[in-house]
């Protein structure tokens, strides 16, 4: 009975969340929609004009690469410092976890007004170019990977592995890449795909360090906030559609890791 | 059931005074101890002893501080880890979990200078000693915990070491499984004709398994003997309190005058048939079933005293609050200084 109840009250709940969802996805594919309850006609024709816009195929390449680029650098910086100070340097690593969520303790503009002035004189004079923003986003990568990475080393029996490597003249290296490198990588794969939901959907940084010099996803949504409410429907659609493949390749991910390690 | 080999002349391990610390903590206060060629040599000891650490430092995964060691006639302390050609069972087996059972196997061989088919030959033929053939390509998540152990064992052989390290290899096993796999083991290193020091906790299992048996305390070696020579002659009061339940008595009990201690089994007291081969008295507090034997928990003088009997073969009435006088036979005393 009380699971009945209960089941009925979370299939409520689901709806309640799913209404402003519907009514976007219903926005999105009426063409007449001004004195009724529920449109008069519907038609995909918003969508495939919006989809088919050069200006938004940009602004989501210029996104993707931008956060590739970003997610990229960020991997190669950190994951390997991570493994380092968890199996070489254990006193420090309690410093590494504090360091790791500046990002998130330092209100963004505060950031980024520092970046423009360092970055706004030689020797490294890149204000207002993707590249700065790239550069940006590398530590809004950091916590999401630290936490992973971290939480699937915690359970791995590393050191006791590389002493087994040594035993058989087998490097660090090798061990550390054949067995470890594996063992996190479903935990690597969710923290990147978690990023890229985050960098996808970042607003402050692009607005205030590139805005429409170089048009992002978001920064093209929001010139957009002007045009007719069906073209903002589409757009904020296809954004939402695909955060929920990236969260369904994230749960995905980490059902995979979480079955991996026993 | 333990061969009482006495040692080759030259002994095929030999450590001599070693020392080894953690940062300031001095862990081995110069340890010295031998193995002989195809001995199964057991390292026994409490907690924090320092058996891992001694382990560690054979194999070299732990930098020693001092003293040398040996191993079949050449130096080994100034060596690499996987130049010293030993191999070691961890504790927690430390198997690589994203390689199947073959893989762990093969991955020590790799980098050898062997050809792919000598390494899957040897591969092949290990897993079959190890009966794990039909596992082969399972992942150790997918093993039973006696299965995983015989895998850590197998990854151990499969680059004929010459001597094996076993840190605590069945600990983690059920009781019943752990019985099994000792006489797995000790079959395998007879068969092989295998050197062999195994780290314990658990002292059914060193007598059951070691040739000789090692007992250190707090970074010192305390005895080295055969299993039936520790149990019955303690080098001291620390080796006699280790060994089960002797009782450990002021030995001028015994021999009026003699300072020092006496160490009597539970088995070796006898109820005294008369009042002239009478030692002591003692009054009982409880007894308890020691499957076929009966223990009886007595006091005298202070001392707690454990007697042991069959009441199969001598049917006694003991009853708490009995008194009971005992006489003891001078061969099956030990006596001890301190
Ligand atoms: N990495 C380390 N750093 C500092 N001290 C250590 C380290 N490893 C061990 N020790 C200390 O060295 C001593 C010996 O440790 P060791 O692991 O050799 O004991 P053990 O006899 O194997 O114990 P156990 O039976 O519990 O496995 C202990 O007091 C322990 O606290
Ligand atoms: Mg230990």
């Amino acid at each position: 009975m009380s699971r009945h109840l209960s089941g009925s009250f979370l299939f409520l709940l689901a709806g309640l969340f799913a209404l402003p969802f519907l009514a976007i996805a219903l926005s999105a594919v009426a063409t007449d929609w001004s004195d009724a309850l529920l449109p008069r006609h519907i038609g995909l024709d918003v969508i495939t004009s919006v989809l088919g816009d050069p200006r938004f195929q940009a602004s989501v390449l210029r996104s993707l690469a931008i956060s590739f680029t970003a997610l990229a650098l960020s991997l190669a910086l950190i994951v390997p410092a991570i493994v380092a100070a968890h199996v070489y340097w254990p006193a420090l690593d309690r410093w590494f976890a504090r360091l790791v969520v500046l990002p998130y303790a330092v209100p963004a503009v505060v950031l980024v007004v520092g970046y423009l002035r360092v970055f706004s004189q030689p020797p490294v004079q890149i204000n207002g170019t993707p590249t700065l923003l790239a550069l940006a986003y590398v530590p809004l990568c950091f916590p999401m990977l630290y936490v992973n990475v971290k939480n699937a080393l915690q359970g791995l029996a590393v050191r006791d592995w590389l002493d087994a490597g040594r035993l058989v003249g087998a490097t660090d290296e090798r061990v550390l890449l054949c067995v470890v490198l594996p063992m996190i990588a479903p935990a690597i794969g969710l923290a990147c795909v978690l990023n890229l939901g985050i960098l996808m959907g970042e607003f402050v940084y692009a607005n205030l360090l590139v805005g429409g010099r170089f048009e992002t996803l978001q920064i093209y949504m929001f010139a957009q906030r002007s045009e007719s409410g069906s073209v903002t429907s589409v757009i904020i659609l296809a954004y939402f559609l695909t955060l929920l493949l990236l969260t369904a390749l994230a749960i995905w991910l980490s059902a995979r890791g979480g079955t991996d390690k026993r | 059931m333990n061969s009482q080999s006495s040692p080759t002349p030259r002994n095929f391990l030999d450590i001599d005074r070693v020392t080894a610390a953690y940062g300031e903590t001095q862990v081995l206060h110069g340890v010295s101890l031998d193995v002989s060629e195809g001995e199964m040599h057991v390292l026994l000891g409490p907690s924090g002893c320092g058996k891992t650490t001694l382990l560690r430092a054979i194999s070299g995964l732990q930098p020693i501080s001092g003293g040398t060691m040996t191993l079949g006639g050449t130096r080994i302390d100034d060596k690499a880890p996987d130049k010293r050609g030993l191999a070691m069972v961890f504790q927690h087996y430390a198997l690589f979990p994203n390689m199947s059972v073959r893989g762990n196997l093969a991955f020590g061989l790799r980098g050898k200078g062997l050809s792919r088919p000598q390494i899957d030959e040897r591969v092949e033929r290990m897993l079959h000693t190890v009966d794990l053939t039909a596992r082969a390509d399972a992942r150790p998540a997918a093993l039973s915990g006696g299965q995983r152990q015989r895998v850590a064992l197998a990854r151990a052989l499969v680059v004929e070491p010459r001597l094996l390290l076993l840190d605590e290899p069945l600990s983690a096993l059920d009781a019943q499984i752990r019985k099994r796999l000792q006489l797995e083991l000790k079959r395998l290193q007879r068969a092989a004709g295998l050197t062999a020091i195994l780290v314990t906790h658990d002292q059914d299992e060193a007598m059951r398994l070691g040739d000789r048996i090692t007992l250190m305390d707090a970074g010192h070696i305390a005895q080295t003997s055969t299993p039936a020579e520790i149990h019955a002659r303690p080098a001291n009061r620390f080796v006699a309190r280790f060994f089960g339940e002797a009782n450990i008595l002021p030995a001028d009990w015994f021999v009026p005058g003699l300072g020092g201690h006496a160490v009597v089994h539970p088995t070796a007291l006898m109820p005294a048939p008369d009042a002239s081969a009478t030692v002591f008295t003692a009054d009982v507090i409880d007894t308890e079933h020691l499957g076929a034997l009966r223990r009886v928990n007595c006091r005298a003088s202070g001392e707690e005293i454990r007697f042991d009997f069959l009441p199969a073969s001598t049917p006694l009435d003991i009853t708490p609050g009995t008194r009971i006088a005992f006489g003891v036979r001078g061969d099956a005393i030990h006596y001890v200084d301190g």
